[in-house]
């Protein structure tokens, strides 16, 4: 198969998506679980590219509302809406997020977590998916002066359903963060999506974007919490976005 | 287009695979030997409000919620948040350190403050 052929075929795969993950998903998860809290998270991302790429002004937003059942599982049960290039919001799908905590933060090398998803489109002939893996994160204390927290999520994806493909995808992402107060820390983040593991193609075919993200939370006290994100990521290969912005608001309450 | 090495395993035992190697790559303890620091919450708050730990070292707070409804032990200044049910109690990993001041408080009852003092003459 020729190159170009090749990316346009990796670039249809990445556009439709046959392994289901909405792109309003592109955030980090910890392997915490805030056990007896409700949230309420909302994610945005437009994306932009050149005109009639499929990327240029495309939207995904979700919402899910979230509760720490366990010390060790939270649940978000989510709505997807997406909006293709000139179209208007439609919902996409509704996904049950489940976060399993493995480790409490700082008793070992390494905090661990483990993250499953199902996710069932409402669009009439397209299959849902199931996404999970494990997330892994370091603490360092003393990096770049300052303490920073590093963290890397590495998903397989499969649909599940009538009229889905035989093929495993792998999701990864990646945040570095840098904690300077509770308001406001700047982070670096990488995100890559890999339709087919079994035929990955060239970097340069893969969606992958990377930038800088700042993370921040206002804690009013038995009022909730309230945390945000939001960051600009540029597209690093030809199968991705020009840029896209991203964000994240969570609030959070305990029970 | 020739399948990569990863097409010969089945999905879920590649996720199986990669969670087990996570595991075993991050489940090396932290240190061996911490030292523990007990600190207690209830209606009244914290007991000691203040508590020295040394500097540079990991540290284990084990904190015992006294009362009768749960708490959450909560720390900006630490990155840690944990619910605590009544009567129960929780180990908290901090550290190492720098010298310093560190906030906790009950989230639940946020008027209910205390301080970690990272020092290096705490041992």
């Amino acid at each position: 198969m020729s190159r170009p052929i090749l990316g346009a075929a990796a670039l249809a795969a990445t556009l439709l998506a046959p392994v289901g993950r909405a792109r309003a998903d592109l955030h980090v998860r910890w392997p915490v679980v805030d056990y007896r809290e409700v949230e309420y998270e909302q994610n945005g991302l437009i994306s932009f590219g050149r005109a009639g790429s499929g990327f240029d002004r495309a939207q995904s937003y979700s919402n899910a509302i979230g509760v720490g059942i366990l010390p060790s599982w939270e649940m978000e049960l989510e709505g997807e809406s997406e909006a293709a290039p000139g179209e208007g919001l439609r919902m996409d799908a509704v996904t049950m997020e489940n976060t399993f905590q493995l480790t409490d933060p700082g008793e070992y090398q390494f905090n661990l977590g483990f993250y499953a998803e199902y996710s069932r489109s409402v669009r009439r002939g397209r299959p849902g998916s199931v996404t999970l893996g494990p997330i892994v994160q370091k603490e360092l204390p003393d990096f770049l002066g300052t303490d920073s927290i590093h963290t890397l999520n590495l998903f397989l994806t499969h649909d599940a359903g009538p009229g889905g493909t035989h093929a495993t995808g792998l999701v990864y992402a990646w945040q570095s963060l840098l904690y300077l107060n509770a308001f406001a820390s700047p982070a670096i983040e990488i995100y890559g999506n890999i339709p087919d593991i079994a035929h990955a193609g060239h970097f340069d075919e893969q969606e992958a974007l990377a930038g800088p993200v700042l993370v921040g939370a206002v804690r009013m006290g038995r009022w909730g919490t309230l945390k945000y994100q939001a960051g600009y990521l540029v597209g690093l290969t030809s199968g991705s976005p020009r840029g896209a912005v991203r964000w994240q608001l969570e609030y959070e309450l305990a029970f | 287009m020739h399948p990569t090495p990863l097409a010969h395993i089945r999905p879920w035992t590649s996720a199986a695979l990669l969670t087990g190697a996570a595991l075993l790559i991050g489940a090396a303890p932290a240190s061996a030997a911490r030292p523990r620091y007990a600190l207690s919450l209830g209606p009244a708050g914290f007991a000691p409000t203040e508590l020295h730990v040394p500097a540079g070292e990991r540290v284990v707070l084990r904190v015992t919620n006294t009362g009768p409804a749960p708490v959450e032990f909560e720390s900006s200044d630490l990155n840690r948040e944990r619910v605590i049910p009544a009567g129960g109690a929780i180990a908290v990993y901090v550290g190492p350190l720098h010298p310093g001041t560190y906030a906790f408080f009950d989230d639940f009852h946020p008027r209910l403050r205390g301080t970690l003092i990272a020092d290096r003459a705490a041992r």
